[in-house]
């Protein structure tokens, strides 16, 4: 039994911490479609080209990561129990530096420019090194017995591996030093950002809001003690066996790749099963965006075992980009997009019930974010998805599916628009005195 | 002797569990509580309560169940036994 009469309104951060993040990252998803529209069919002919570079970082610095640094701001002190210290400032330091240095960074690797480069090394590094210093103290505190923490700080680990080997290669576009080993570094430094940080952050993260929000059972807990794990050291056995000369190192190479392989279908197949189990049946734009995603999981990883195991498939040309954007846009974005439309209106619903106690009632969550517009764009998004991949089979499909990208992250930023501006309305009618969180 | 109203909020979306139980405890006469049973502990319920003047117990049955006493600060009648202030 435990008392816990001092918990106080700390737990929960001003809802600013993480809707500045939220409402950022739909810009950088549009960015990155209008990017796609000036390229077009030329993005397809080499992943190593500036504009491909430029493309990814806009989805994956600037959509995920606004919303995966905003996300776990909210949700340590509620799921781990450990709030961040000092929240709006570290919210507004990592939010200043951050914005500016992903634009920068593209913008770099647009015009071949060494000063944009420059900064943007400045801003990002300096962002995330404060945005790793503030959650690992909190997660440092936090209970290891809690998987989602354990899953965080893997994440969190991951992170790390991915901006010092980001800023590396970025040095290398900065000062035109000779880097050997510039396409292994790639390959690495991709690898830890997307399975690492993206990958162990949503398994980690899954096992809280999956049960919450789309009130499933809970994850296996055989699952949830070592799926993160596992994943973590494969993720380490196979950044030493890349170093092995070649030819040694191949078999071992496709082994701990096939494992990792094995664990994300794991996940995806019990995430669709317990799905399948949920408490209410009627399905809404949550489940869907997770199932999407889970799907697009499984075949971003058939693409990629395909590619290991049938080696002439990986040098078909647009193979990795397909497999790129699969993994990105399907995945990744989706089960974000889904888990921003349950915590925004949520978030609203609950600093509004604190802020209008006895003075009004506060609206229901359906009215703060209604369903039409969630399914409007939903729909945007399940066409660019499959448009955007096979985009890469055939190049001008490009256009229509950056189109319909653009229109999806447009629709999402007016969603969580109307929804931020019902909070402020509201929020109006709140005594004197309280303390406003915008 | 205390009362107690029972509100079992398992299965209920967010934020229904916590739309439910603050209704019940604004409805709360002396010497009563709220026992609310849910399938998670409801974290961000607790600084609600507080803000409104009211003391929470929290127990974890089994890991899809816990139960929150919850009483009216200065409700020394509706407190468990051995929290009466």
């Amino acid at each position: 039994m435990k008392l816990e009469a001092g918990l106080s309104f700390s737990q929960a951060p001003p809802i600013l911490v993480p809707f500045r993040f939220f409402l950022s990252a739909p810009l950088f998803g549009l960015l990155a479609a209008l990017l796609a529209l000036w390229y077009g069919p030329s993005l397809m002919e080499s992943r190593w080209q500036p504009s491909v570079l430029a493309l990814t970082h806009l989805m994956t610095l600037g959509f995920l990561g606004m919303a995966m640094v905003g996300a776990m701001m909210q949700m340590l002190p509620v799921v781990a129990g450990s709030p961040v210290a000092h929240p709006v400032g570290v919210a507004r330091a990592v939010h200043v530096l951050l914005l500016p240095g992903v634009v920068l960074l593209a913008g770099g690797f647009l015009l071949g420019a060494h000063w944009p480069m420059r900064i943007a090394m400045f801003l990002l590094g300096t962002g995330f090194t404060v945005f790793v210093v503030a959650v690992g103290l909190s997660l440092k505190r936090a209970s290891s017995d809690n998987p989602t923490v354990v899953g965080m700080r893997y994440a969190v680990s991951a992170l790390v591996v991915t901006v010092a080997l980001g800023l590396t290669l970025a040095s290398n576009y900065g000062w035109d030093w000779w880097l050997i080993e510039r396409v292994r570094l790639t390959n690495l430094h991709l690898t830890w950002g997307l399975l690492g940080w993206v990958g162990l952050l949503v398994a980690g993260v899954s096992y809280q809001v999956v049960p919450m929000f789309q009130l499933t059972p809970s994850y296996p807990k055989l699952l949830t003690r070592w799926l993160t794990t596992a994943l973590f050291v494969l993720l380490l056995l196979w950044s030493v066996v890349y170093w092995l000369p070649e030819g040694a190192q191949v078999q071992v190479i496709l082994a701990v790749s096939l494992a990792a392989a094995v664990i994300f279908t794991v996940f995806a197949i019990v995430t669709l099963r317990l799905q399948l189990r949920r408490r209410r049946k009627q399905s809404d734009v949550t489940l869907l965006f997770w199932r999407f995603g889970m799907v697009c999981l499984l075949l971003a990883l058939a693409l990629g075992v395909a590619g290991q195991v049938i080696p002439v498939l990986d040098r078909v040309q647009g193979d990795n980009i397909a497999l790129g954007f699969l993994f990105i846009a399907g995945f990744a974005v989706s089960v974000v997009n889904g888990m921003l439309y349950k915590i925004v209106p949520f978030l609203i619903w609950f600093h509004l019930q604190s802020l209008l106690m006895g003075v009004a009632r506060v609206p229901n969550m359906k009215l703060i974010m209604p369903e039409p517009g969630m399914r409007r764009q939903m729909w945007l998004h399940f066409a660019a998805v499959p448009a955007l991949a096979l985009s890469a089979l055939w190049p001008p499909l490009i256009y229509p599916a950056a189109l319909l990208f653009g229109a999806s992250m447009v629709l999402l930023e007016v969603n969580l628009l109307n929804a931020f501006r019902i909070y402020q309305q509201n929020a109006k009618l709140a005594p004197k005195g309280e303390p406003s969180s915008t | 002797m205390s009362q107690e109203r029972v509100l079992d909020v398992r299965g209920l979306e967010p934020p229904e569990p916590l739309e439910k139980v603050l209704d019940a405890v604004a409805t709360l006469q002396p010497g009563e509580r709220v026992r609310m049973i849910h399938h998670r502990e409801p974290c961000l319920l607790y600084p609600l309560l507080s803000k409104r003047g009211f003391n929470h117990l929290a127990e974890a049955k089994s890991e899809d169940h816990h139960e929150i006493l919850i009483w009216r600060k200065g409700d020394a009648a509706a407190a468990p036994y051995g929290l009466q202030e």
